[in-house]
């Protein structure tokens, strides 16, 4: 192994303790009694790769096993990269500080697209070939895994493979997989043919993709028929029994999310038709009050931490919210330990738990309409009223609240002007409704800021047929909502249109955007998800020269016959459903959520039944 | 409530964090160890930690201070122990001992601080010792410094380097063993030393290291620790 030396650097980069390692709880091994070195790695700086809760999770799994070290590998910031390509040093792990290219795994969790630039940056700095079919024997193999797997294409020719779900059951083969075939000193194509054969391990060199003369796709299929012809998304089905660590690394350095996350469920019983993670992390399954508290105990003991956070698609909708709150403020208010509860739903939302949790601490409030009609709330099966909005902001400020955020979206489908002032108009209602409550309940100095983002239409939801709005349309849309949300008490923020056109390119991309992608690189882009390393015109370069025209990717409709570069990936939902919700959504037509009724979404056909959380047997459709 | 002084080191990777992110990585060890710190009160408790003169980012010491206000008094050994279980690499508590009644804070009292510099000159030149001891001779040391409403002005740093206990040249480089006014009253940051010599003598300086010794008060013409002298 070869160790770098960093001494000499560390004094001249911002935030040296990005590449220190050595924080509290992480996790050092003697290399000599070993047989996996494992790098987790996140595509982005160390403040977001640290806070992110998979990481967390998978890194103590992986230290579980006595054979296997698993340590970290970020995003090198740019002042950091510059100083490692003059003076040679190779991308290392943090522990270690061994190069990545001398591991046995090198596994990336993909959590969106903008960071598929760094993924290439990464390599290269790691000295590790970028296309998988140019790796030999003795390099990692490259493995990725996230919500960004569950259509990977773009990045097909990059990966070794794939592992598509809820990795904390399925590595475990692969692991052992490996050992073996280490011992026995086979070829890398033998490994792939047998982790290929692991339920959730997806291959792509094992899969051929051919193309209609009008550049859709003609098929997906195995190269042999040993191959399954889709592969299944993998998931845990009892969360109360699967490993959660009692520890997380404490970071030395101020992280975006420094604090205990707890998991409290997974899945989501909602079903926003925008939303992929709503989607593909179903089935629902929670976990009881009993294990969390627990869980939180421990972790709070085992990390300092002054804050806990329950995690989840929609804390609200957990079953036993309430008790679980006052139980965990009984238990560690006094000592200082804060509450966060994000992810409320504006129609669920319970000003009784908010007073609990200001017991302690008060922390700013987020509500999600998303849409500024109800009609388009209709149409994006959101399920929250305006009523619903004014009753939970008049709680919050009642209540003392007098800093609120608003997130919407631009762009969806269906969307016409009426909806884009339903969102000014919503904004100045929250605000009128602040000066209508008691002053002396009210908090001084109302703060509402309005957050505007662009849609982006994602693989295996309903909209995946829709087109996306172009750049030049969200740009319109903003600029009218500048005009319109001019008020002393609210602030407008909104996202930047090219970076979320570009994310709808790679989001339903297919494999010829490889070559796009390392182009890109090439010309110098990387941190794409940051707007001051973001330049579109590079990307726009990177298309013309590889000949393909993004248009393609993010705008055009897909009919219903078409083969989409994901279909040969199974989530559970069926496409029947999505077909549905798709069309029940352009006729403004709302869909129970899952406690009121089972939507037949298809989730339960791939696990058996008993397996959502949401539970009910009748079912609706 | 009684109040602990406590005195601990800042070396290998924890040399590279900030003084906010060591006063949350105390913080947070003191949680862990369950030690009984007092909390403030409000929406936003915070525990009651006063800490002495900052340490810039990749300076590493030997000997840091803080003064801990608690809730009930734990005997010192027990509280060490404790706290080292608790705390990050890097970070280890050396000793502690409750202050008297009244006694004054460690900014209030501390006024030097001891550094070891090292490094390797860009160019080995003929006579460097007697360069850098004819830099230490000057009678005056001009740096520019900007005061609070950002003007700049002409400072001598003469009069803050309070001994130069040891200049040694040797093949490996340059070593320096300084102490340096450190306090409220009168500063000197060992970087703006290193630069003024550089500037002064015409030479690089390479992979400079920069150790802190220790923190003292001063009285009577001699130097304490703060944990040997309280009031």
């Amino acid at each position: 192994m070869t160790s770098v030396d960093i001494e000499g650097l560390l004094n001249r980069v911002e935030k040296p303790a990005r590449y220190t390692g050595g924080e509290y709880n992480s996790v050092y091994k003697d290399k000599r009694e070993v047989e996996v070195r494992f790098a987790f790695a996140f595509p982005d700086l160390y403040e977001i790769a640290m806070s992110h809760l998979g990481l967390r999770i998978l890194y103590y799994l992986l230290n579980q096993r006595k054979d296997t070290w698993c340590e970290r590998v970020f995003a090198p910031w740019t002042d950091m990269e510059k100083l490692m390509r003059e003076n040679g040093i190779p991308l290392f792990a943090l522990e270690s500080r061994d190069a990545v290219s001398e591991f046995d795994f090198l596994g990336f969790t993909l959590q969106y697209e903008m960071g598929y630039s760094n993924v290439v940056n990464m390599l290269s700095l790691a000295g590790i070939p970028i296309l998988a079919n140019e790796r030999e024997e003795g390099h990692p193999f490259v493995i990725g895994g996230g919500p960004c797997a569950y259509n990977a294409e773009p990045l097909a020719d990059i990966f070794d493979f794939f592992v598509l779900g809820e990795g904390e059951e399925v590595l475990t083969p692969i692991l052992d997989t490996y050992i073996e075939w280490k011992k026995r000193g086979g070829t890398r194509r033998e490994y792939l043919e047998r982790v290929a054969l692991i339920e959730g391990v997806y291959v792509p060199s094992l899969y051929n993709v051919r193309y209609n003369e009008d550049g859709t796709i003609k098929s997906v299929l195995p190269v042999s028929d040993r191959f399954p012809e889709r592969i299944n998304k993998v998931i845990i089905k009892d969360l109360d029994k699967v490993f959660f660590p009692d520890r997380i690394i404490v970071p030395f350095t101020e992280i975006v999310h420094d604090r205990v996350m707890l998991e409290i469920f997974r899945g989501c019983t909602r079903g926003c038709r925008f939303c992929q993670a709503g989607m593909v992390y179903r089935p629902v399954r929670e976990k009881s009050p009993e294990v969390l508290a627990d869980q939180a105990e421990r972790l709070i003991k085992n990390t300092g931490y002054e804050e806990v956070s329950l995690a989840s698609l929609s804390t609200s909708d957990y079953t036993h919210l309430e008790p679980l709150v006052k139980q965990l403020i009984a238990a560690h208010g006094e000592k200082g330990v804060g509450l966060s509860l994000p992810s409320l739903r504006i129609d669920n939302f319970s000003l009784d738990l908010i007073r609990e949790i200001q017991k302690v601490r008060k922390t700013g409030l987020t509500f999600a309409p998303e849409a500024g009609t109800q009609r388009l709330r209709d149409v994006i099966n959101k399920g929250v009223t305006e009523e619903d909005l004014m009753t939970s902001v008049g709680a919050a400020f009642s209540a003392g609240y007098n800093n609120l955020k608003l997130y919407f979206m631009v762009g969806l489908p269906t969307e016409t002007v009426e909806d884009i002032d339903g969102i000014a108009d919503l904004a100045f209602k929250v605000a009128d409704r602040y000066y209508a409550t008691d002053r002396e309940k009210r908090g001084r100095g109302l703060k509402v800021t309005v957050s505007t983002s662009c849609f982006v239409p994602k693989p295996f939801t309903p909209f995946q047929w829709q087109p996306q709005d172009t750049i030049e349309s969200f740009r319109d849309k903003q600029d009218r909502l500048k005009k319109r949300l001019k008020h002393r008490a609210i602030t407008y923020n909104w996202h930047q249109p090219e970076t979320s056109y570009l994310e709808a390119v790679f989001a339903r991309g297919d494999r010829r955007l490889t070559r796009v992608l390392i182009r890109a690189w090439e010309l110098g882009c990387r941190f794409d998800g940051w707007k001051e390393h973001f330049d579109f015109a590079k990307w726009q370069k990177a298309f013309a020269d590889c000949g393909i025209d993004p248009d393609f990717y993010a705008t055009r409709p897909r009919s219903y016959d078409e083969v989409l570069p994901w279909d040969h990936v199974n989530v559970g939902v069926s496409r029947e459903f999505l077909k549905r919700e798709n069309e029940r959504a352009v006729k403004a037509r709302t869909t129970p959520y899952c406690r009121e009724g089972c939507i037949n979404c298809g989730i339960t056909e791939l696990f058996g039944g008993g397996i959502c959380d949401a539970g009910y047997q009748n079912r609706v459709y | 409530m009684p109040v602990i002084r406590i005195e601990f080191t800042k070396e290998g990777n924890a040399k590279y964090i900030s003084h906010l992110d060591l006063i949350r990585a105390i913080q947070r060890a003191v949680r862990r160890a369950g030690v009984p710190v007092e909390y403030s009160k409000g929406f936003n408790p915070h525990s009651k930690i006063a800490y002495g003169p900052a340490l810039a980012v990749g300076i590493s010491s030997s000997a840091e201070y803080l003064d801990m206000s608690l809730e009930s008094p734990v005997e010192e050994t027990g509280l060490v122990e404790r706290l080292n279980s608790s705390l990050p690499a890097g970070i280890r508590v050396t000793a502690a001992k409750y202050l008297p009644d009244g006694a004054p804070s460690l900014n209030a009292v501390i006024g030097a601080a001891a550094y070891r510099i090292t490094g390797r000159p860009a160019v080995w030149t003929q006579g460097l010792e007697q360069k850098l001891r004819d830099f230490f001779e000057k009678e005056s040391i001009f740096i520019e410094r900007t005061d609070k409403k950002g003007r700049k002005k002409q400072v001598d740093i003469k009069p803050m380097i309070a001994e130069i206990q040891k200049v040694l040249v040797t093949d490996g480089g340059v070593l320096l063993d300084v102490v340096l006014d450190t306090g409220s009253r009168s500063n000197l940051k060992p970087t703006d030393l290193v630069e003024a010599l550089e500037r002064d003598t015409d030479i690089q300086f390479q992979d400079v290291c920069i150790h802190r010794k220790g923190l003292f008060v001063k009285r009577g013409g001699r130097y304490f620790s703060p944990l040997e002298l309280m009031n």
